[in-house]
């Protein structure tokens, strides 16, 4: 009898499968593990976290690592992926300010335009102009609300206030007459004094009517009709606040311009092609499939893009040792998205969505240092360690101890940096493909277009299910199902959107609802996964059709997602394809399939 | 203690035991629910702990909301939790801006609406997206070790 243990090297997880093999042909399967992979995956480092996950799986059962007759590593795929995303608008509002925020309790209602004074300049205003009166911190609401009435019986006509302090209401409620009042402005020292100004608040529930519209906002400034055009973008970004204030400078200027992301060069086997990143994805995506397969992309010299396609070529360079003039990059997912960006001359932090590409890339080289891996094994554990065949093809032979799988079988493999497909024909021939985006790419998204400038929160979002913090007792789940809890929540999660991340509740810092951000979520993975599930299955499908595909399996960590596998499944169920969820073994799930393949693969005398 | 009818209407109770300064307590709590929109009503008792205030000023509300203002500090309690857990307190005198957001988390509860942070928020330095300036950094140092790196 003799035992053999299989380690898969994945760039986030170390799979390990023990197996004891009699006579060359019975095998009973004793233990698996896995556990973080150490180092980039490929490299020596990953030595000691092999070692970890071989102890943890001799330790359930029970055999010592002396009794081991062989460790099979796997010929791990030499590809690794990199993400950039490429602004392609910018609005820009110079010398010209506006607050376009959203404080929770606005006061008043209503549409004033006046000059911009300062309370305590009131007493020298004469009376019958029509003002805005600016109140900087440090004035009691009461103070305030005096000193306002007073100009108002002087004849003075008042027809707004901005503040800073949260004391909107708290002044309205004080007043001889209804007037807009916007507070919580940070920045109220920017707001220019001697300026005419529009304020608006809209009732509760509503949003402002007169400064997201342009031609509002050409009423109350009496703007000409290139004027008018100039101010569009300002509109745009006022579009659903229920309060907002423009002030108009002389030298006001806007402008929403398009910068050039510049170009990126696709090499294929048919020609190569030029395509402006600005032109969107689905004109990339375009092209990439018309020259496909790709055998290189580069980037217009001096832009965002080529820097960010030569640090791809980079990172690969250094690990794999070989030059860079080597490194080619042979796919790039774009994905359309916009990245909310601090509007500047805004006054409280506004921000305005701008229009956006994302890219991932992925390098595929010849060979990963392996053999170094499996030499410093040797050496520390003094053990027969092969390097047994490529990664792709002890996938499918693990997939398909699926139960319910037949031969021609395809396998999905969506991890953090590509997406990786594999097909295995009756007559036992292996076609595998790489491609670039998979889940890194679905957090980038989720990071960018929640505004969150937290990768690892996103990462959360993008793991985990939502619910809303309902009351200090009760949950809601996504699908509307309550759940109730016998001990009081803490109060920074009440009423908020929470993540339920492994037992405990991580509240979400914005004001965004749960069905958007669940929206974002499901459409993140439906651009990422989804496509690329449908792109890697029609280049490894026999004929090119998708549709001559039977079997799909999912495996790898991306497959124990709690919604992507069901999506996939989906969206293949057009295709009259039979998809789902791996179980290797009957028992391990979409784990583990590359373990066990290499396992499987020491009966075949595979080396 | 309290007089009946007083909290007939739905309203949040601040039970308040009289000391030096309680006025000005009052003021800045009564502000920040005014500001928030949710309707108070003020009354003496006899107590000084001001959870205890705070744990009878829930149970009588209509609402389940009670403020507490005691010597020492200030308590917002729900009737519905145990009268030793209360949601929030204080037990320092605190300032006007303190007192102010008492007044505001206390109608919050009510609204069922997060509630608002803690004063110094705005001062708090401006997140730095890390990975763009790390990113920025690692491609620098790349640049300067390749521009200087091997030479012949």
């Amino acid at each position: 009898m003799s035992i053999v243990v299989g380690v898969d090297i994945g760039n986030s997880t170390t799979e390990v499968c023990l197996a004891s093999i009699d006579s060359g042909n019975i095998i009973k399967f004793l233990a698996s593990s896995i556990i973080k992979t150490t180092g980039i995956k490929g490299t020596v480092a990953n030595v000691p976290g092999i070692v970890i996950a071989l102890e943890e799986v001799l330790k359930k059962s029970g055999i010592k690592m002396t009794d081991l007759d062989e460790i099979r590593l796997n010929e791990a795929t030499p590809v690794i992926g990199d993400l950039a995303m490429e602004t392609i608008t910018e609005t820009i509002i110079t010398e010209s300010t506006m607050i376009g925020h959203n404080p929770s309790t606005p006061g008043g209602v209503g549409l004033g335009v006046g000059t911009t004074v300062l309370l305590s300049q009131l007493v020298n205003i004469q009376g019958g102009e029509k003002v805005l009166c600016v109140i900087p911190s440090g004035i009691d609401f009461q103070a305030a609300a005096n000193a306002l009435n007073e100009a108002m019986v002087r004849g003075i006509d008042v027809q707004g206030v901005i503040v800073k302090q949260d004391d909107a209401v708290l002044i309205m409620n004080r007043l001889q007459k209804t007037i807009p009042i916007v507070d919580e402005v940070t920045l109220i020292d920017k707001v220019p004094i001697g300026m005419l100004a529009a304020v608006e608040v809209a009732e509760a529930g509503q949003t402002i009517a007169t400064l997201s519209n342009p031609y509002g906002l050409a009423t109350v400034f009496k703007l000409s009709a290139e004027e008018t055009k100039m101010v569009v973008p300002i509109a745009r970004a006022l579009i659903g606040n229920r309060s907002a204030v423009v002030v108009r400078t002389p030298e006001g200027d806007v402008k929403a311009r398009t910068i050039s992301a510049g170009f990126i060069t696709v090499f294929g086997q048919r020609g190569k092609a030029d395509i402006d990143v600005d032109a969107g994805a689905a004109k990339i995506m375009e092209t990439v499939e018309r020259v496909q397969p790709v055998l290189d992309v580069q980037g217009e010299a001096g832009t965002n893009v080529s820097g960010m396609l030569e640090r791809v070529r980079q990172v690969m360079s250094e690990l794999t040792a070989q030059p860079l003039g080597e490194m080619k990059i042979q796919d790039v997912l774009a994905v359309d998205t916009f990245i909310p960006k601090i509007v500047q001359g805004g006054l409280a932090g506004e921000f305005a969505l701008e229009n956006a590409v994302a890219l991932a890339a992925m390098v595929k080289t010849s060979r990963l240092p392996m053999q170094q891996i499996a030499d410093q094994l040797t050496k520390n554990l003094g053990l027969r360690v092969v390097i047994a065949g490529v990664e792709a093809g002890m996938a499918i032979r693990g997939a398909l101890t699926t139960p319910g799988t037949a031969k021609p079988l395809a396998i999905l493999d969506m991890g953090g940096g590509s997406t990786d497909a594999a097909i295995i024909t009756r007559d036992e021939q292996v076609l595998s493909i790489h491609l670039a985006g998979a889940g890194d790419m679905v957090t980038m998204l989720i990071n960018s277009e929640l505004g969150l400038l937290d990768f690892n929160l996103a990462e959360d979002i993008k793991k985990y299910p939502l619910a809303k913090v309902e009351s200090l007792f009760h949950i809601r789940l996504e699908d509307g199902t309550v759940r109730f809890y016998e001990h009081h929540l803490p109060p920074e999660v009440f009423s908020r959107v929470v993540i339920l991340k492994e037992g405990e509740m991580v509240p979400i810092p914005t004001n965004h609802p749960l069905d958007k951000i669940r929206h974002v979520r499901r459409e993140a993975k439906k651009r990422v996964f989804v496509v690329n599930a449908l792109r890697s299955l029609a280049r490894v499908a026999p004929t090119g059709n998708i549709r001559h595909i039977d079997f799909v399996v999912l495996v790898g960590g991306s497959a124990l997602d709690f919604e992507v596998a069901d999506m996939v499944t989906n969206a293949l169920a057009e295709y009259g394809i039979v998809c789902g969820r791996g179980n290797i073994r009957g028992s391990e799930g979409p784990r583990n399939a590359v373990a066990t393949g290499l396992v499987l693969s020491y009966l075949c005398g595979e080396a | 203690m309290l007089p009946e009818g007083a909290s007939d209407n739905p309203c949040v109770l601040i039970h308040v035991f009289p000391h030096t300064g309680w006025e000005e307590k009052i003021r800045e709590v009564q502000a920040g629910m005014e500001e928030e929109g949710i309707p108070c009503h003020v009354v003496q008792a006899e107590e000084f702990d001001e959870v205890i205030l705070a744990y009878q000023g829930a149970c009588a509300s209509k609402l389940g909301v009670g403020l507490g203002i005691g010597v020492e500090g200030l308590c917002i309690h729900y009737n519905k939790l145990p009268e030793r857990q209360p949601l929030f307190a204080l037990n320092v005198p605190g300032t006007p801006v303190d007192w102010r957001h008492f007044g505001y988390n206390a109608a919050r509860l009510v609204k069922g609406i997060p509630f608002k942070e803690e004063p110094m928020e705005e001062l708090a330095p401006k997140l730095v997206d890390s990975k763009a300036l790390y990113n920025l950094v690692y491609g620098i140092v790349q640049k300067v070790l390749r521009e200087t790196g091997p030479r012949p």
